[in-house]
């Protein structure tokens, strides 16, 4: 349904890239994770495929029509929500949300609809300078739905949320994938990824090193793992075995015939160490 | 399109009612009312005090000066009396007559430098005083025909309101625009507007239309207190929305290349004392160069003294620059809007 097809982009114009020819395509109501740390190229992408960005080089098409050819009609059918909630101060978190929806031709939700959503019900008529950055951030995402879009492009959505509220935003875009919207998710945080993404992009310094589902990139980049608490000299040790080591086997069998063992535990590699296998960098850098 | 006007205009409104300049616009417009009510007279002339000396045996300036309605207070018994009264008011002049066998001489002092043109009226003046006492009775024949019923004299504290409207009632759009502007800018508000259908046409009349509705208001808030009703209001709102719609506009295509109210301040200031230029003209009509009359100011200024204070002057040729004006100014705009503000960054 969207295909990037060798997108670059320089915004000095003088060869330094900070997307270099990279390619993906995304299916209709598929959650498509764009992973890496700060810099690596993630809201450039997203801001040429909603149009903030001129495209200066490949292509950008949305059911085969390029952005380029976009219209109006194009905005009426996305949703955005920002990583730096830019939301009117003087206006309540109410009034933010009913002046935007007059913006749109289609149909829109009701704003104290979705405000009970994200559960800013009960702030619903407080000036939006005075939320807090989580309830800002909310209120940003509930933005981003207002015109029930077919595509959402998500920057960092659980950014500076508490675990429960970061869950109710996860519980609301897996409730949109159901719906069949299709989903860009750009963030650092590869839990978030795990959780939700139907597939998954690593970018670094602009290009494209890994794409695939998580469970295949656990497959075929990250290492199963044994971690073993257990007693010696009236302390609890840990360790850590590889399956795939002979030598980390071998030690394995020993310990659980000799030693006084107080948990065991199998592992997968998360997707921040398989990001830093391939990239020798964290996520969060 | 036209429910997507009224929510960003609504937006617009609203943000611009909270916005703290608000309560600045009506202190000023309760400084103006009560200075223009209460402070500035309602007639005022600025001109010297004379005072005579008559030197000659007959008397005839002294006579003359009484006839003319001059207090005796005006008329000094002695030279160093009059010279001291002279010295002790810097807005008087002493004027000592001599006659010296039928041949008349007119002394003045004065302060500082008198020019050629003041000289030669009070010379005149004196001179038509003492005529009778030198044999000459008959008047000059002079005429004055009127091109016009002649204009009722406009009060001086009513007098300075079509400047006040100009230069605050309706310049008011070209700065609070800037600030809202840049609100939006630190706010990144404008991001979100563009990645909705909202586009630059609607944003930009949009905004017009919330400070011509402001000016339209605060221009009727600042006229009918000082000034009544006594005026063609139809047209005065005519003025002020076109007006209004001009400076906005503008003023929206200047702060558009700058990113906050610091950057913007030199230039936005400049304009305005640009803009304001005219009012040299409306304290010295005879003063009107070619290029002062191409500001916008200038036709508004004369067309809302003569809306307030009709002399029988065409409005014609005003009625047809206001719209022509705003046109261009519209067009100016959209085009900043779309090619800088509505693509930054890209």
């Amino acid at each position: 349904m969207i295909e990037v097809r060798n997108l670059s982009h320089d915004y000095s114009g003088k060869g330094n890239y900070a997307v270099k020819k990279i390619s993906f395509q995304i299916d209709r109501g598929e959650i498509f994770g764009f992973l890496g740390p700060s810099g690596a190229g993630k809201s450039t992408v997203q801001n040429i495929m909603t149009g903030l960005l001129k495209l200066q080089a490949g292509e950008v098409t949305y059911g085969k029509v390029p952005i380029g050819n976009m219209r109006k009609q194009f905005f009426n059918r996305i949703g955005v929500s920002f990583e730096h909630p830019n939301l009117y101060a003087k206006l309540s978190g109410y009034e933010n949300l009913r002046y935007f929806a007059g913006l749109f031709d289609v149909p829109t939700r009701s704003p104290l609809e979705l405000l009970d959503l994200v559960g800013l019900r009960e702030s619903a008529y407080k000036k939006a300078a005075a939320y807090s950055k989580g309830m800002k951030q909310r209120l940003v995402f509930a933005r981003a739905l207002i015109n029930d879009p077919e595509i959402l492009f998500l920057d960092e959505p659980t950014a500076s949320l508490d675990p429960v509220t970061a869950a109710n935003v996860k519980d609301i875009i897996l409730e949109k994938k159901k719906r069949g919207v299709t989903i860009f998710l750009t963030t650092h945080n590869m839990y978030t990824a795990e959780e939700i993404c139907d597939r998954v992009a690593f970018l670094n310094d602009g290009n494209i090193v890994a794409m695939d589902t998580p469970r295949d990139l656990k497959l075929q980049y990250g290492e199963k793992s044994v971690r073993v608490e257990y007693r010696e000299d009236n302390k609890v040790k840990t360790d850590l075995f590889f399956l795939s080591r002979d030598e980390d086997r071998l030690a394995l069998q020993n310990l659980v015939g000799h030693k006084e063992i107080q948990t065991l535990h199998s592992q997968e590699a998360s997707l921040e160490q398989i990001f830093i296998r391939l990239t020798g960098r964290g996520l969060q850098a | 399109m036209i429910r997507r006007f009224f929510a960003l205009f609504s937006q617009d409104l609203v943000i611009a009612s909270r916005n703290a300049l608000m309560w600045v616009l009506l202190g000023a417009l309760i400084i103006i009312i009560l200075t223009v009510r209460l402070v500035i007279p309602a007639d005022f002339e600025m001109g010297e005090t004379q005072y005579f000396y008559d030197k000659s045996a007959q008397g005839y300036l002294e006579t003359a000066a009484r006839l003319e309605g001059f207090d005796q207070e005006r008329i000094m018994g002695s030279l160093p009396e009059l010279e001291q009264v002279v010295a002790a008011d810097q807005n008087s002049i002493g004027i000592i007559f001599e006659d010296d066998e039928a041949v008349p001489r007119v002394t003045i002092i004065h302060h500082g430098a008198i020019s050629l043109e003041n000289r030669n009226l009070i010379a005149a003046a004196i001179e038509d005083s003492l005529r009778p006492y030198y044999g000459f009775s008959g008047q000059p024949d002079l005429q004055v025909s009127y091109l016009r019923p002649a204009a009722e004299k406009v009060p001086q504290n009513q007098n300075a309101v079509p400047p006040l409207l100009a230069f605050e009632v309706i310049v008011n759009g070209f700065m609070m625009v800037a600030v809202l502007l840049f609100q939006e800018k630190m706010e990144g508000t404008i991001k979100a507007y563009r990645v909705s259908p909202g586009g630059p046409s609607i944003y930009v009349i949009s905004k017009a239309a919330v400070f011509a509705l402001i000016g339209i208001f605060y221009g009727l808030l600042m006229v009918i207190p000082t000034i009544g009703f006594s005026f063609n209001i139809l047209l005065f709102l005519i003025v002020l929305f076109f007006g209004s719609l001009i400076y906005t506009w503008l003023g929206l295509a200047v702060a558009a290349f700058f990113n906050n109210i610091s950057e913007w301040l030199f230039i936005g200031i400049a304009l305005l004392m640009i803009n304001m230029t005219p009012v040299i003209s409306y304290g010295w009509p005879s003063f009107a160069p070619r290029w002062l009359t191409y500001i916008p100011s200038y036709p508004i200024i004369f067309g809302l003294r003569e809306i307030l204070f009709p002399s029988g002057r065409s409005l014609a040729e005003l009625f047809i620059f206001l719209p022509l004006a705003a046109l261009v100014a519209y067009l100016v705009c959209y085009l900043v809007v779309k090619n800088k503000l509505m693509r930054e960054g890209r």
